[in-house]
């Protein structure tokens, strides 16, 4: 005797079958208790999961209406970057990265000129006075924050940002002076709350359990 | 048409949870598994019409996400199946049968043919119903079944092979 099949029986359930087919798999469920017991378990499952939270990455891919955060002010942070030379943009994976099943949180930087908001790309000019954008994009994380390294080495957590599945700007923008060298952005996520010092150590290498793409503009010889 | 992914999360987020489940046999996999399916369907969103169930291509689109996973982690070696509390299941085998299927398919099988396995054995779709979600024929599902039968016969139970 051939049953319903899983998919079938959500569809029954859900009301998404044809009205010939759904009489059918219902003359079906009368007579099989095998099937019977695989709707029963769906029907459990389907409680069990109305009682759990929307995970915070779904929300975050919602319609505004949905979200539950308060407005974000924007503010302004002085940034050491590169200064009237060329610039190199290096982006993709930080070198020690633990891989993220599925698709990955990214970052990119923008800037900021006459015509809008545009992307930065290799080789160009970026100089003091300059107003850098970041977006970023934080996929299936739970919890999510920003950083930054200029040349001195030293790293500069901007705080925790919102979740979104696009990309979206940063918060906050970053204007660049005058001093010469290397700066760089990272995206540290994770699937729990995280503080300030496990950004740090996450951008250097030591937590496996926390995910970090990171950004960079930096100096070239002519 | 655009869909909103809270509301289709709301209404389909169990089916394709209680999926990863059957396939991953993992919480936190399963869990981080479902997100992703939704969080792709919500990238895609421009794309889709109103013409096919949502249900259909969620079912399509959670299997595909799942065989990546799996195959993820036989590429890493990973052995990640759990103890999951004992629920009654809808699926058509129960846990262990599943797993065993899985490592017999995913051993050499194509994408296609993985799915046309789990669709008829794991789901219990017909070959014409499974054909529908592939693309193609009974006939051609048929076939691919009975290729793969022949390849894993050494490593499967007699009565899991028997001709449906």
């Amino acid at each position: 005797m051939s049953h319903l099949s899983t998919l079938a029986l959500h569809q029954l359930r859900l009301g998404e079958l044809a009205s010939d087919d759904a009489a059918a798999a219902e003359a079906h469920l009368a007579a099989c208790e095998r099937c019977r017991r695989r709707a029963d378990a769906q029907q459990a499952q389907r409680a069990a999961f109305e009682a759990a939270p929307v995970p915070p990455a779904i929300l975050a891919a919602s319609a505004p209406a949905n979200r539950p955060w308060p407005r974000w002010i924007a503010s302004v942070v002085a940034v050491a970057a590169a200064a009237m030379i060329g610039v190199s943009l290096a982006w993709g994976p930080h070198p020690e990265t633990t891989r993220i099943k599925g698709d990955m949180p990214e970052i990119e930087l923008w800037v900021r000129s006459d015509a809008g908001v545009r992307v930065v790309h290799a080789g160009e000019k970026l100089g003091p006075g300059d107003v850098v954008q970041v977006k970023y994009a934080t996929d299936g994380a739970a919890y999510a924050i920003l950083a930054g390294r200029d040349q001195t080495g030293e790293i500069e957590v901007y705080g925790e940002v919102p979740l979104h599945a696009d990309l979206a700007e940063a918060p906050f923008a970053l204007t660049l002076d005058g001093t010469p060298g290397t700066q760089e952005f990272f995206l540290v996520t994770g699937r729990d709350r995280f503080d300030a010092d496990a950004a740090r150590a996450a951008i250097r290498g030591e937590r496996e359990d926390l995910d970090v793409r990171d950004v960079s503009v930096g100096k070239e010889p002519w | 048409m655009s869909l909103d992914t809270a509301d289709l999360y709301r209404r389909y987020g169990d089916m394709v949870l209680s999926r990863c489940r059957t396939l991953l046999h993992n919480e936190a996999d399963a869990q981080d598994a479902a997100q992703a399916v939704f969080l792709q369907v919500h990238r895609a969103r421009d794309q889709f019409r109103g013409d096919a169930k949502p249900s259909t291509w969620l079912w399509k689109a959670t299997t595909h996400t799942c065989l990546n996973w799996l195959r993820t982690r036989r590429r890493r070696r990973e052995d990640a199946v759990e103890e999951l509390p004992w629920a009654p299941t809808d699926a058509m085998l129960d846990p262990v049968e599943v797993q065993n299927l899985l490592d017999a398919v995913l051993e050499g099988e194509d994408e296609r043919t993985q799915m046309a396995v789990i669709y008829h054995f794991v789901d219990g779709m017909t070959h014409d119903e499974a054909g529908e979600l592939l693309g193609l024929g009974g006939a051609a599902v048929r076939k691919r079944i009975a290729g793969f039968r022949e390849r894993a016969r050494a490593r499967l139970p007699a009565d899991l092979m028997e001709a449906t």
